[in-house]
């Protein structure tokens, strides 16, 4: 069968990153470093999300996230994959498996 | 703007209505009448966190004005830009939960990302992708497109059922970059600009005064206005007089193109119009005509022919750019103006887009036209009101109420109120709003009753320290463009609103605030729905892979094999691309027939990158 593969080989630079980058980047700024941090005064409280497990603060640097509450649910590896088929009529009458049966 | 233009004088103009000032967060908000930290999205969904109000993930406690509307014998059709699907959920094999038609919408027809090529846009019908129907040569553009489809979506439904209301949310991707137009919209505007953006603010602020949009004694305000300690070198404006005369010449065509742009796009929503009004369905339609943030700055000082240089730390080099002056707006470009324009298309305020504790990043146009339901024509409303209110009002025109349980999950309550006492109040009646908190990529800010405290932060500033940042007060019934700090006047007016600003926060889980540079919020590791792998493969055939879940080849050397079986001696062509002409990079193969018969077959893909 036809087809492409790419095999990635991690960590080498190249010339070739610089090729497509997510739209979101247009917001990005000659940024300015990251400063010391501090801790913050406030922490807010997580309204339905009973499950949530990261840590909220004033400032993001001082927080850690939980993904966990905003992750879809897998399938488990290795779960069967299905087909349901039906025919509008049957192809054979019932009782009769094939034109001899 | 004559199509905007016509609605406005059939019905009514919003001189403060306000958004989130970043387009993705606004447009949740006009799905879910909710704020957009309720949402999940205190950011754009490809900034998404995992925190509550930063997960980019629409939660099931905040039912869409669309589902609620289906529910009452609404048809409902998405057209245009979505910018609400978490980027790993842009897949073909992806979960579709979170697209239009999981979210009450029976049709889509538009692009889910946050900008597209209005050339060459990555479309979605439904829950598939498509290529567009015809090409630019052809007379394509997506503006077109948009209209095309939004008549036969309503065609289509009243073939059928032509008793039934429905709700169109429809979203061009004007005015966002790429700046995409018909060279023939961009030549209306020729010279328009060519005074520069400091002429502009005070032409349009004389002009906006005389036409009652702005109140007598509105001031301008600085077009660099934040303190150097506190302000985004990318977001800095170049004074018009320093520039050279090719710059002067490159930013003032930039403009030219924008406004192209922007008028063409009005002439294709006029043709919705003249649809609704040929089929007598015009009379009964409510039209609300809006944008989601300020203009954007998103330009830096020197804007781009090429965004996607910016998107990748890539220099403009204005020699370059000059080359392709001609070509702006054209499939050949990806352009975007300078700050100096977003500051200027902002007037009076300060900032832009993104800059959530000013106007410039928050007031936007709003039109209201329903000629049945409303009587006034041609008036202005100077009620404060923000994109909140957009789904109260609907739902109180329906006669529809929000359910306090939605699916067996309880419901945030609206964040916003009804604006139709507006119709028959008088242009100037106190508004019933009280108070509406801000809060974008560090910035900060909160409106209640006629004033507001604003606090002195840059977005994506990168230096923390929110404890530490200095506020502002403005008393914006008597100060519209917000140039005048009452902080030292009135320091218990200040305390008070910045408690209420924290409470509002903790209400609408708008913490932690995040102004750390786009790169570092961009490149959070995220959960993917497939495990990490080093081999991907692609098959012919297929959809095309979006960005965010396709091979990430950035920082990394990387090898692309293909196994290509030809039959045809005269077959040829692409077997990978990448990107598109505007960066990235392409694999194609020769026919065999024109180097020599099948044996070329068998010699290696020839690859190349612009």
């Amino acid at each position: 069968m036809n087809r492409v593969t790419l095999k990635l080989a991690p960590g080498l630079p190249t010339l070739l990153s610089r090729a497509v980058v997510v739209f979101g980047a247009l917001l990005c700024s000659l940024a300015m470093a990251q400063t010391a941090k501090k801790p913050a005064p406030s922490s807010q409280a997580v309204g339905p999300y009973k499950d949530f497990k990261g840590v909220i603060k004033l400032d993001i640097r001082d927080s850690k996230a939980d993904w966990g509450p905003f992750t879809p649910k897998k399938a488990p590896a290795g779960a069967p994959t299905f087909s349901s088929s039906s025919t509008t009529t049957p192809v054979s009458p019932p009782g009769r498996r094939s034109a001899a049966g | 703007m004559p199509t905007l233009q016509k609605l406005a004088d059939q019905g009514l103009m919003y001189t403060q209505w306000h958004t989130v000032a970043l387009c993705s967060p606004t447009r949740s908000t006009l799905l879910t009448g909710r704020n957009h930290t309720l949402n999940g999205f205190a950011s754009i969904s490809e900034g998404a966190n995992g925190f509550p109000g930063l997960s980019g993930r629409l939660p099931p406690q905040a039912a869409t004005v669309a589902q609620i509307l289906q529910d009452n014998g609404y048809s409902t059709f998405w057209l245009g830009k979505n910018h609400n699907v978490p980027e790993q959920e842009v897949a073909e094999g992806g979960d579709r939960k979170s697209w239009p038609l999981g979210w009450g919408f029976e049709r889509f027809y538009g692009f889910l990302g946050g900008e597209t090529n209005q050339w060459y846009p990555d479309l979605v019908e439904d829950n598939h992708f498509i290529e567009p129907p015809y090409k630019p040569e052809q007379g394509y553009h997506l503006s077109k497109d948009l209209a095309d489809q939004a008549i036969k979506m309503i065609r289509d439904q009243k073939a059928t059922n032509p008793s039934k209301p429905w709700f169109v949310y429809y979203n061009p991707g004007a005015n966002h970059a790429p700046h995409h137009a018909p060279q023939e919209y961009i030549a209306k505007y020729k010279g328009k600009f060519d005074d520069g953006y400091e002429a502009y603010r005070t032409w349009v602020l004389a002009r906006m005064i005389e036409k009652g949009v702005l109140p007598k004694g509105t001031k301008l305000t600085p077009i660099n206005p934040m303190p150097k300690d506190m302000s985004n070198p990318a977001d800095y404006v170049r004074p018009w007089d320093s520039l050279n005369a090719d710059e002067k010449k490159l930013f003032s065509h930039m403009a030219e193109v924008w406004a192209g742009f922007s008028e063409y796009t009005d002439a294709q929503v006029g043709r919705v119009i003249d649809y609704l009004r040929e089929s007598g369905q015009l009379d009964n339609t409510v039209v609300f005509y809006a944008a989601d943030n300020g203009t954007s700055g998103e330009g830096t000082p020197n804007g781009s022919v090429n965004e996607d240089k910016f998107f990748n730390n890539y220099p403009d080099d204005l020699t370059e750019n000059m080359k392709l002056i001609d070509k702006l707006g054209s499939p050949d470009t990806y352009g975007h103006f300078p700050t100096g324009w977003a500051v200027a298309f902002s007037t009076p305020y300060q900032m832009f887009k993104r800059y959530s504790q000013y106007s410039g990043g928050t007031d936007c146009p709003l039109v209201i036209s329903w000629p049945k339901g409303i009587k006034a024509r041609g008036e202005i409303r100077n009620q404060y009101h923000h994109s909140v209110d957009i789904v109260p009002t609907i739902l109180d025109i329906a006669g529809v109420k929000m359910p306090k349980v939605y699916h067996g999950v309880e419901q945030f309550p609206l964040s916003g109120i009804s604006m139709r006492y507006t119709f028959d109040a008088a242009p100037d009646a106190p508004t019933q709003k009280k108070r509406q908190f801000y809060a974008m990529l560090g910035t900060r800010g909160i409106w209640e009753n006629g004033w507001k405290a604003s606090a002195v932060h840059a977005a994506f500033l990168g230096k923390g320290k929110f404890d530490q940042d200095e506020w502002q007060l403005y008393h914006v019934d008597a100060d519209r463009s917000e140039s005048t700090d009452l902080a030292k006047q009135y320091p218990d007016k200040l305390a008070a609103l910045k408690k209420r600003w924290f409470e509002e926060a903790r209400i609408n889980l708008a913490l932690p605030l995040d102004d750390r540079n786009a790169m570092e919020q961009l490149g959070v590791e995220r959960p993917s729905a497939e495990p990490k792998r080093d081999r991907y493969i692609y098959y012919p055939g297929t959809a095309p892979v979006p960005e965010g879940v396709a091979v990430s080849v950035r920082q990394r050397s990387f090898k692309i094999l293909a196994n290509v079986e030809t039959t045809d001696a005269d077959a040829g062509g692409v077997i990978f691309a990448h990107g598109s002409r505007l960066g990235g990079l392409l694999g194609l193969t020769p026919p065999c027939g024109s180097t020599g018969g099948p044996r070329c077959c068998r010699s290696p893909i020839q690859w190349s990158a612009p």
